[in-house]
């Protein structure tokens, strides 16, 4: 029950932030359109798929994995951080004390990601699955829930947001970048082609196209099981590393 | 006496709210000023004008002989300011700390290496001068806030509730510097709501509230506006047969406090009917265990002079 | 003097500050010698599956791979780049082209196995990427990052706010214009000493020829720090919160359309006058044309929009930061 209080407490701090509810909603739809619109100009957009279909996936997913530093943000920006402190002292567990943070940023991943697939295919005729929708909503939900989970150990192994962010670029990075959602990379050679098939992002991205072109389910259990347990790794490292005492 | 500081006027209004209403006062050279009031009563807001961060709507302003409006850059030089919060670099040692704010006033070479070593001698901190503040205790950190205002030795010290939150020794510790740093001159506006610290340190004390100064003086001046009266309390084994009415009849009585077993009645000075008061306590058989009386002090001032304007 | 004891008092700070340190000395530098490596080595050509029963004579090109599959390959094949296109063999002289690029594209591509040439004024995706030259394709990435970078190095503007020591020194006789060029020399030698280094290091040792001279290219990335520089210090000006987000935002929009990645040009002509009042647009567009041979007074006009940009930035930025002083936020 304190744990339900602790975690819509720290959804509403998200949710009274219009910067961190801006990136989880207006920015991927801007970015959608933003390399839509510059890649129709330059290669045409008279194919039979769009650009905006082409990095409507792209771009879902790059800004699905960004939540990790909404996690961060949540659990150790200094505004919340005051506040956040007095839940030391209250009678609640030390998993319930960055769990919190973590589901709470999850819930918002889940419920904003959800609705802009749903607006992106029903309202803006976007390619997401068609009557796959569901399955790419919950590949995309486990993506944020490995994102924040990422986020949150960041911050309980470098005890501050800045220290958190600063140091997550580089494996958000190496991941978006060997993922191919900015741009494909498996035409830079071998060596970087068999680099790619360590980042997650890359099966992300195969999984969520052969779903939406070929219907083929073949790799989407492996898939979100792979999240799954990636994100479950980084829960028990934060249970390890998280010491109450250090957030004050 | 020289005065450093002269406020003429001086207003500053947050939209519509009036902050600081046109006050005025004067501090003179080499005195510590006690600045009092309950929250919101506009002492920061006087002190960030008089620390030159917050530009003031109306009024003249002198310090050290120069116009605040005119020859702020001057007027920076010769002052420390000791903020409420503390103001200082966690990630780095105590030494290099007072070392870059002594910098900033032109301060180089030996003249520096030696104001930064005596300011830490003063405030106790000169053997953790290679320690970083993230291990100091809160009082160490505070300590160290006072030392970066003074390393430059200015002419004036403006402290804004410089022991907050601290331990007595600590506390002790600051406001034993603070008489050292007058002794050398120094003209030190200290800002508290701890009576008794201003009661220890101050030659004047200025208490403000709702933006305007309702009363200046020495120490014995402002006790002396409620030295018309006494308050006597009585330890009673009950009070069971007591109310106010009974003493409020007694010529001279101006407040009766009928608290658990302790009964207050202030009486004025000029009407000596103690002995009436006794005797309505002893006439309602109530024995009396333990009494004393209470002349007035600072605290009661403040209180006084506060509660009776919150309540006009 | 005072902006140099500020400037010490910074290098003082990011020296407890490693994770600052190794993303602006080790990452940052990674991040451009990968982009230099990248866009500097030719990609594998683009692949074209070809499902034929009798694939004799296959037609060749510079700019496309033909395999020959027995299977044919999925739509997601070609969504994720497998193959650019599927060509499957009628064997009555015909094809049929399945793909996701433009129909004058598929014409080629069908022109391509019946003639077996391309025409000569067909520029594919790859062409047209080194049309831009490697030089304008890797600082355009640069761009990006150090805009990025910009405001996060800005960081102790935020920190002395957040601390109250922002007040301090501002209550010793130092001027915000003081704090705020510290600021910038800080900001401005952190950017551009690592990513200069990197660029010079990466193309001496792998031999890759940038298209720009170092003296130049100098030139070039003081520019692009400068802007980044102001950015980040405007940035910080404006906003108290989630400066590192917003900004990362802003950066990676306005770069895409500012053509840092790919240069474009829309039909509508109201888009593309919002495009060009990106500062990327002009800065990418004067670097293309030093790297195509053209001096840069060539390109004044470029240049000193820029630098009005970058002006701007630091006044604006310095105007905010003291009406918040004066309105006594700080």
């Amino acid at each position: 029950m304190k744990f339900i209080k602790i975690v819509t407490f720290d959804f509403m701090n998200i949710v009274r932030n219009p910067m961190l509810l801006i990136v989880n909603t207006l920015f991927p739809l801007i970015l959608i359109g933003v390399m839509g619109f510059v890649m129709s100009s330059v290669f045409g957009g008279e194919g039979s798929m769009s650009f905006y279909d082409y990095y409507g996936i792209k771009m879902i997913i790059f800004t699905a994995l960004l939540i990790a530093m909404t996690a961060s943000n949540t659990f150790m920006e200094e505004k919340v951080k005051a506040g956040n402190t007095r839940i030391i002292y209250a009678p609640v567990s030390k998993t319930s004390i960055y769990l919190s943070k973590l589901i709470s940023t999850y819930i918002l991943g889940t419920i904003s990601y959800s609705i802009l697939i749903f607006i992106l295919q029903y309202l803006f005729h976007l390619n997401f699955g068609g009557r796959n929708i569901l399955y790419i909503i919950l590949l995309i939900n486990i993506l944020c829930l490995f994102g924040c989970s990422l986020g949150t150990l960041f911050c309980c192994f470098f005890k501050c947001e800045e220290g958190a962010n600063s140091t997550m670029q580089i494996p958000l990075f190496f991941f978006l970048f060997f993922g191919g959602v900015i741009f494909g990379v498996h035409r830079l050679g071998k060596f970087v082609a068999a680099l790619t098939n360590l980042s997650p992002i890359k099966w992300v991205n195969e999984c969520a196209i052969r779903i939406m072109y070929d219907n083929d389910f073949s790799i989407y259990r492996p898939v979100l099981a792979f999240l799954l347990i990636a994100s479950i790794i980084c829960i028990i490292a934060c249970q390890i590393i998280f010491k109450p005492e250090e957030y004050v | 006496m020289n005065t450093v500081v002269t406020v003429k006027n001086l207003e500053k209004s947050y939209n519509t709210k009036k902050a600081v209403d046109k006050i005025n006062f004067i501090v003179n050279a080499g005195e510590i000023l006690g600045l009092l009031g309950p929250n919101g009563a506009g002492k920061s807001t006087t002190i960030n004008i008089l620390s030159t961060i917050l530009s003031p709507d109306n009024g003249e302003i002198t310090i050290l002989g120069h116009d605040l409006k005119k020859d702020i850059n001057l007027i920076k030089q010769e002052i420390g300011i000791v903020p409420q919060d503390i103001a200082i670099y966690e990630e780095i040692s105590t030494e290099k700390n007072v070392r870059f704010f002594a910098s900033l006033y032109n301060l180089k070479g030996d003249q520096l290496n030696n104001q930064v070593k005596e300011a830490l001698e003063l405030v106790g901190l000169y053997d953790k001068r290679y320690d970083k503040p993230k291990t100091f205790s809160g009082g160490m950190k505070r300590r160290l806030n006072i030392a970066c205002a003074i390393a430059h030795k200015p002419k004036l010290i403006i402290m804004d509730e410089p022991t907050v939150g601290i331990d007595p020794q600590s506390r002790n510790h600051i406001l034993e510097s603070i008489k050292i740093l007058k002794k050398s001159g120094i003209t030190i506006i200290y800002s508290t709501h701890y009576m008794e610290e201003v009661e220890e340190i101050s030659d004047r004390i200025i208490i403000m509230n709702e933006g305007k100064i309702i009363a200046e003086g020495t120490k014995e001046e402002l006790k002396q506006k409620v030295n018309d009266e006494t308050t006597y309390y009585f330890n009673l084994d009950n009070l069971n047969n007591l109310n106010d009415k009974q003493f409020y009849k007694i010529d001279g009585v101006t407040k009766v406090k009928i608290l658990k077993n302790t009964l207050e009645i202030t009486m004025e000075n000029s009407k000596d009917n103690i002995n009436e008061i006794i005797s309505v306590i002893t006439s309602n058989n109530c024995r009396i265990e333990n009494m004393g009386s209470k002349k007035a002090s600072l605290e009661t001032v403040f209180l006084e002079l506060t509660g009776r304007n919150l309540r006009d | 003097m005072n902006i140099i004891n500020l400037f010490k008092n910074k290098l003082d700070r990011v020296l407890t500050k490693k994770p600052i340190i190794i993303v602006a000395m080790i990452v940052i530098p990674i991040m451009i010698g990968i982009a230099i490596l990248f866009s500097s080595k030719p990609a594998s050509k683009e692949t074209i599956a070809f499902l034929s029963s009798n694939a004799q004579n296959l037609p060749q090109s510079s700019q496309f791979t033909v395999e020959v599959v027995d299977k044919k390959p999925t739509q997601g094949d070609l969504v994720l780049g497998k193959y650019v296109a599927i060509v499957e063999d009628k064997n009555d002289g015909n094809y049929k082209v399945t793909s996701f690029k433009s129909e004058n594209d598929i014409k080629v591509i069908e022109d391509f196995f019946k003639s077996g040439k391309i025409p000569e004024s067909y520029k594919g995706e790859d062409q047209i990427m080194a049309e831009r030259g490697v030089g304008t394709n890797i600082l355009g990435f640069i761009l990006m990052i150090l805009l990025m970078q910009g405001v996060a190095l800005t960081i102790f503007f935020e920190e002395d706010r957040n601390i109250k020591t922002f007040r301090r020194i501002l209550i010793a006789p130092v001027s915000e214009k003081e704090y705020l060029f510290s600021q910038g020399m800080f900001t401005f030698l952190c950017l551009f000493i690592p990513s200069y280094l990197a660029v010079t290091i990466i193309t001496v040792c792998f031999k890759i020829n940038i298209g720009f001279s170092f003296g130049m290219l100098a030139l070039l990335i003081m520019l692009l720090c400068a802007l980044a520089t102001t950015f980040g210090l405007f940035m910080a000006a404006v906003l108290d919160s989630e400066i590192s987000l917003v900004a990362s935002g802003i950066s990676m929009i306005t770069c895409v359309l500012g053509g840092c990645f790919i240069s474009f040009t829309d039909n509508n002509k109201v888009l593309n006058a919002i495009c060009s009042i990106f500062p990327q647009k002009s800065y990418i567009t004067m670097i293309h044309g030093i790297e195509k041979g053209s001096g840069i007074l060539e390109f004044k006009g470029q240049f000193i929009y820029l630098l009005i940009w970058i002006v701007g930035l630091w006044l604006f930025g310095s105007f905010i930061t003291n009406r918040k002083m004066k309105k006594g936020i700080y």
